[in-house]
């Protein structure tokens, strides 16, 4: 070794010795690595010894998904054909079952679909967007979940049960091992030995077994009914998520810790269970929920309610007219205005037999086809309308009077003579409904002698009745007879010079029935000669007066015309 | 569960008077018709081998063969406990029993184990002598028993329920 040498091995001696023991390291390393592909086996089966296993499983995980990914990627072909076995019986599983349902629901949905029941559930379903088989079904099938047991699928025993609260209790470790060693028995004697085949459902009538087993534990559902098959993918899952809680006790599973025992009867809650199946359900079958339908009907009923309320409103302001028509209605008390809309209007009240119908009046409020019932009954009106009406045609005024009835009071205005002044001034008072009259503004007409013409008028008109009997002949059967139509013609005498009338009065005799005509024609002869003498003898000039031959055939004979008569002589005076 | 429960299988030679001796241990819940088509019978009974101890025995009533087949190894599956029946006036059930034991520690490791030497009542016909029962009982507890009369049939459950409290 050269000086050159000695120094680099005094200076770098330490540095160079370590990078020769990197160098024999990385050449061992290297070494080994070309080694790894025979050694991996081994290493792997050592590294599964203990609690390294579960290490290696988390640790592969990843990549061995990754791998297997690329795998069906790059090789679909090689692993569809690993994979037959198993995906076949899958496929004709689902297949089986699918079909199993769909029978079930076709024969169903045609048994159901026209009924009432069936219409009923058409609606649910339109409403809810589930489909119409799936509500048949749900109505139609109702089941109800009697027992779970969580069993041990080692041993056959009960690792957790719950049973609906209702039924009897039953030896459920003794059932559980006599479906575990049944199951046995079918996979030996029917799936040959072989793992994968297992008693998977039984049913006897309505009842219903399902064994859903799981790598550790089997749950075996007690089933009446025909359950959705939401229910069973819903227990498959509860076996999932109860495996996941057994990971803590990796031999044992009869001795599970307290808090353990209470999440297995958490998770096999029949309540819980038979809610999430429905939710399930609906959460599978039911489409994005149709609103369209339900906003349909809610402006169908808005609609409708909009023309109710306007059918009503119309129909209140017929009734309302017609009240206010009536209420107004001189001679008419309204009681009540009420009806069928649409059909017919009733009016129940009073009305005065003065006062005008209103039928014509209330027609025209209504439209055609509009039924009228009126019951009206009579009443002595006050109405000052009605007053009026009815003290005009009591009084009948003049054409110059002008009459207006205000509070009962009658006010009686303009001109008229003065006999109809007196006449109206005592009978206005009798008229029903006046209380009182009011002639301050009625002035009497100038012709001052219009009452004693009113009163002449009269007394000629009375005159011929005032008539004297006779016994007989000319035998006076009253006296006062004769005086007061002497009297009458007193007052005539009085009235024609105040009047200009002539006054020439006319006597008639009168006969019965017996006696032959000419002697009854003297008789009434004599007794006309006799008034009129009469009449002389109180005053009355012989030239006013004249004696009338009478008429048989006008004035026929009778007992009662055994009497004289005086007329107004009205034929032209003698020459 | 509020108390624990243990899995029994029964064993023995056909004949022997395993369902009688279940029969008289417990009420029955199913027919005897399944130890003829499926091979098994399954029963329990609660028990108290000690004051505020129960244990459940679910009892396994296997079909009597003189060998285990493959059906009846499941069937024994997650046992805890055996009981093997013999027929006292039949010595090779004695035989078949012990034999029995031996192919179902193959199975089940280290289970509690009673013998019920079975028909106690015809106990003037036995073929088992006391001395091959006096040296079984060096290693198994050895119950004489008659589901007929239902001598030792509480005692030898109890002896077993005993052993398999925890």
């Amino acid at each position: 070794m050269g000086d050159h040498e000695r120094l680099k091995q005094l200076i770098v001696g330490d540095e160079l010795a370590a990078l020769d023991a990197h160098a024999r390291r990385v050449a061992t390393l290297e070494s080994s690595h070309a080694d790894l592909p025979q050694q991996l086996p081994r290493l792997l089966r050592e590294a599964q010894q203990g609690q390294g296993r579960h290490r290696l499983a988390q640790a592969l995980t990843a990549p061995v998904a990754d791998a297997l990914g690329a795998a069906v990627q790059s090789q679909r072909h090689t692993i569809v054909e690993a994979l037959f076995p198993v995906i076949g019986p899958a496929i004709r599983k689902a297949i089986a079952e699918a079909m199993r349902d769909f029978n079930d629901n076709f024969n169903r949905v045609l048994e159901s679909s026209f009924t009432p029941r069936g219409l009923r559930w058409r609606i649910e379903s339109w409403r809810t967007g589930l489909p119409y088989a799936q509500v048949a079904m749900r109505h139609a099938l109702p089941y109800r979940l009697d027992h779970l047991f969580l069993i041990d699928r080692h041993s056959g025993l009960v690792i957790a049960r719950v049973s609906a609260p209702d039924l009897p209790d039953l030896d459920a470790d003794a059932i559980a091992g006599m479906l575990t060693a049944i199951g046995d028995f079918v996979r030996d004697s029917v799936g040959n030995g072989e793992d994968r085949g297992s008693l998977d459902s039984a049913s006897v009538g309505e009842h219903l077994v399902w064994v859903l087993t799981g790598p550790r534990a089997n749950l075996a559902a007690f089933v009446r009914g025909a359950p959705p098959a939401e229910l069973r993918t819903l227990l498959r899952e509860r076996l999932e998520q109860i495996h996941a809680s057994l990971d803590d006790y990796p031999q044992s599973l009869q001795e599970l810790t307290p808090a353990t025992q209470v999440h297995l009867h958490e998770s096999l809650r029949l309540d819980r269970i038979d809610v999430d199946a429905v939710a399930q359900a609906s959460a599978q079958g039911a489409s994005a929920p149709r609103r369209w339908p339900l906003l349909l009907l809610a402006l169908l009923v808005l609609a409708l309610l909009l023309g109710w309320e306007w059918r009503q409103r119309q129909w209140q302001g017929r009734l309302d007219a017609v009240t206010q028509l009536l209420s107004d209605w001189p001679g008419l008390h309204l009681d009540r205005v009420d009806g069928d809309i649409g059909k017919r209007i009733r009016v129940r009240g009073l009305i005065d037999a003065s006062a005008q119908p209103p039928h014509t009046d209330i027609r025209a409020l209504l439209p055609p086809g509009i039924e009228l019932q009126l019951d009206l009954r009579g009443y002595v009106s006050t109405d000052d309308a009605i007053v009026l009406r009815r003290a005009r045609r009591l009084l009948d005024p003049p054409a110059g009077v002008r009459s207006v009835v205000q509070a009962g009071v009658l006010n009686l205005s303009g001109e008229a003579d003065a006999a109809w002044a007196a006449r109206a001034r005592e009978q206005a008072e009798r008229v029903v409904g006046v209380t009182g009259v009011d002639t301050s503004l009625l002035h009497i007409a100038s012709d001052a002698q219009a009452g004693l013409r009113a009163e002449w008028d009269r007394r000629v008109q009375a005159l011929p009745t005032q008539r004297v009997h006779f016994v007989r002949e000319t035998e006076q059967r009253d006296p006062a007879e004769l005086s007061a139509l002497l009297a009458s013609v007193q007052r005539l005498r009085e009235l024609s010079p105040q009047l200009q009338e002539p006054l020439r009065l006319q006597c008639r005799g009168h006969n019965d029935e017996p006696g032959t005509s000419a002697t009854n024609s003297e008789l009434r002869g004599r007794r006309a000669r006799w008034l009129c003498a009469e009449l002389r003898n109180a005053g009355v000039p012989a030239a006013d007066l004249r004696t009338e031959t009478d008429d048989a055939a006008a004035n026929p004979p009778t007992i009662g015309e055994r009497a004289v008569s005086l007329w107004l002589d009205a034929s032209p005076e003698d020459e | 569960m509020s108390e624990i429960a243990r899995k029994v299988c029964m064993l023995g030679d056909f004949g022997v008077g395993k369902t009688s001796l279940v029969a008289r241990f417990v009420r029955n819940t199913f027919s005897d018709k399944y130890l003829t088509t499926v091979g098994v019978k399954v029963d329990s009974r609660l028990v108290s081998p000690a004051p505020g101890t129960d244990i459940k025995l679910v009892i396994w009533d296997i079909a009597g063969k003189a060998v285990l087949d493959n059906l009846n190894q499941n069937y024994l599956r997650g046992a805890s406990g055996l009981i093997l029946v013999a027929d006292g006036t039949r010595e090779a059930s004695l035989r078949a029993a012990l034999n029995l034991a031996m192919q179902a520690r193959d199975v089940i490791a280290d289970p509690a184990c009673v013998l019920f030497v079975n028909k106690l009542d015809l106990v003037d016909r036995w073929e088992a002598s006391p001395a091959v029962l006096v040296e079984i009982r060096r290693s198994l507890a050895v119950f004489e028993t008659s589901a007929l009369s239902g001598d030792g049939v509480e005692a030898g459950f109890a002896e077993l329920a005993r052993k398999l409290a925890p």
